[in-house]
């Protein structure tokens, strides 16, 4: 790999020397230098943040400590090399104490050493760097068109909700059956706002047993309770300034919702055993696959955290709603497993994306990939037939029919999975099953019939 | 010829980048610029006993005198840097700024004659 160049800002008022050092230093063609005469010269253009400085001890303008100070608060990054015509040992702890670099006194070999001590140096600001490219290159990598595929209108409003949580603070409630990506979205979120630059923390809610999940949300002090051995932060004072994201927030305790219902009106929070109250500043992101209104109303979730967690409600379509968005999903997969497992460019024939354009995906994106990723290991050559891929539920149940339906029972799930496609537009439904309108709203009235997102029990 | 009986020699500047000729000539040109200023400036700081000034100017001529390798006045320089700073034998002072002031007013006319006569090549040193 070619070495990154690195900036070397040489700040000397005598001209011969600094002639003679930025000659010597451009020698080499990474390194960038620029020459300064003094302390005033070069603090106007400390804001480009050099990699290293070389300061002359004594300037007519300032003192090396001084000026030292200044680079530290000013380019905290910068590393400082002074060189001192005399060799005072006093002033060289002393400097190095206040975080100089290195100090090289002017001698015969002054040059010989600065250019050792940069190339010494160099390695460790190579990686500062690459850290810093890796970081942005995470934060490309959400770039969410990229990173969600779909064309369907569905997805374009998801896109546009996206859009709108991100260029905002409010809490976003995300829904969508199981795989659909809801971590993802939220992911997207948090790197498309401001707060990308801080942390992105997410909790699975589920995951972690009732009992520890409140230490886990909002720390403890140490002996607070047994095995509590250490203070330990918590997963808000984690995301702080950042994004928390709560997948599952269906399955937290009756009792812990009350205390996340208080903390998110209050804006504060103090540790398990503490009486410390911290300030904290967190987006929150929720998540669920089950209809928390359903839950409200049984008692499980309360209502007023529901209402507070609900700000823009996201939903995700389940895949089988979203059309030609299978097969757009289908080979971003494909590519992706065949170059991570050097095989060869592999593609659909006809048969098969038929195949996965009649299959409902119970499981989603996340089954998906599973059967495109089964799909690219049985084929041998670059096409995927339909008999390489493996489904596990049956084709074609759109209504998730099975063979103990009974008619009734398959009439209502077909008019139900129209009016879930059709945005619960009665009228509509009424319309285009041939049916009439008041037998739909006496199914709806006998509760046989769902006017708002359901889970679908079968499922 | 440079070299035979002059005051200064260029090995280290070669040392540094002995193929490059302009490198040499901006090195003379900004030592030239400079360098004799500053040895008035400081034959003058010792007549006025502005011990201070005398210090800082010999601190920075003593690295272009070495880089120039001056040996007349390489002792004298350091000399004058540190009774100066540590203000004793103040009274020598004057008189090696004199002499240093005449050894680098000499050494400037050298250098020019040679700049004039592009003589700046590491193959005519053989000082």
């Amino acid at each position: 790999m070619k070495p990154e160049p690195i900036s070397i800002f040489i700040v000397e008022d005598d001209a011969v020397y600094r002639s003679v050092l930025g000659h010597f230093l451009s020698l080499n063609p990474d390194f960038l230098v620029k020459k300064f005469s003094s302390a005033k010269e070069f603090l106007n253009s400390i804001h480009e943040k050099p990699d290293i400085v070389t300061l002359d001890y004594s300037l007519p303008d300032s003192t090396g400590d001084h000026l030292l100070a200044q680079v530290k608060e000013l380019s905290p990054e910068t590393k400082v090399i002074m060189i001192s015509g005399q060799e005072n040992i006093k002033i060289a702890v002393d400097l190095f104490k206040k975080g100089v670099h290195d100090y090289i006194v002017k001698d015969e070999d002054t040059q010989e050493r600065l250019w050792m001590t940069i190339c010494n140096f160099r390695e460790n600001i190579a990686l500062k760097k690459e850290l810093a490219s890796l970081k942005q290159e995470i934060h490309k990598k959400y770039n969410f068109h990229k990173a969600i595929i779909g064309n369907s209108p569905a997805m374009k409003k998801v896109f546009s909700l996206i859009e709108k949580a991100a260029s905002t603070n409010i809490t976003a409630s995300i829904t969508g059956e199981t795989g659909t990506g809801k971590d993802v979205v939220a992911k997207a979120v948090h790197f498309n706002s401001d707060r990308k630059r801080f942390p992105f923390v997410a909790v699975n809610v589920a995951a972690i047993p009732k009992d520890l999940l409140e230490s886990e949300l909002f720390g403890h002090e140490k002996g607070s309770f047994t095995g509590a051995v250490a203070r330990r932060i918590g997963k808000f004072e984690e995301a702080h300034k950042g994004t928390l994201f709560l997948d599952e927030i269906s399955e937290m305790d009756i009792n812990l919702q009350a205390k996340l219902l208080r903390i998110l009106q209050e804006q504060e929070l103090s540790r398990v055993g503490s009486n410390e109250v911290i300030k904290i500043n967190v987006r929150i992101i929720v998540a669920t696959n089950r209809n928390l209104q359903e839950l409200v109303k049984k008692g499980k979730f309360r209502e007023d955290l529901y209402y507070r967690l609900l700000g823009l409600p996201i939903h995700l379509p389940p895949l089988r709603e979203r059309g030609n968005d299978v097969i757009l999903i289908a080979k971003h997969f494909i590519d992706q497993f065949c170059q991570e497992n050097n095989l060869v460019k592999k593609s659909l024939d006809v048969e098969s994306k038929k195949k996965l354009m009649l299959y409902s995906f119970p499981g989603n994106i996340r089954e998906l990939k599973s059967i495109v990723e089964l799909a690219c290991v049985m084929s041998d050559t670059d096409e995927i037939k339909a008999e390489h891929m493996q489904m596990h539920a049956q084709i074609n149940n759109l209504f998730h029919a099975n063979d103990s339906l009974t008619l009734k029972q398959f009439v209502i799930q077909l008019i139900q999975h129209h009016l879930d496609t059709n945005d619960y537009d009665v009228l509509k439904v009424a319309r285009q099953l041939q049916i009439g309108k008041s037998t739909l709203y006496r199914m709806i009235n006998n509760d046989q019939l769902k006017l708002y997102r359901h889970l679908d029990t079968k499922n | 010829m440079p070299g035979e009986s002059r005051l200064y020699n260029l090995e280290k500047l070669y040392e540094i980048d002995d193929k490059n000729k302009e490198f040499i000539s901006e090195i003379i040109s900004v030592f030239l610029s400079s360098i004799p200023i500053n040895a008035r400036d400081l034959v003058n700081a010792a007549d006025e006993k502005k011990w201070d000034k005398v210090y800082f100017l010999a601190h920075k001529m003593k690295a272009n005198i070495d880089l120039l390798n001056i040996k007349a006045i390489s002792e004298e320089i350091r000399v004058v840097e540190r009774n100066a700073k540590t203000k004793t034998h103040l009274e020598q002072i004057a008189d090696k700024a004199k002499f240093i002031n005449i050894v680098i007013q000499q050494c400037a006319k050298e250098l020019q004659e040679d700049f004039a006569m592009n003589h700046f090549d590491p193959k005519h040193n053989c000082n």
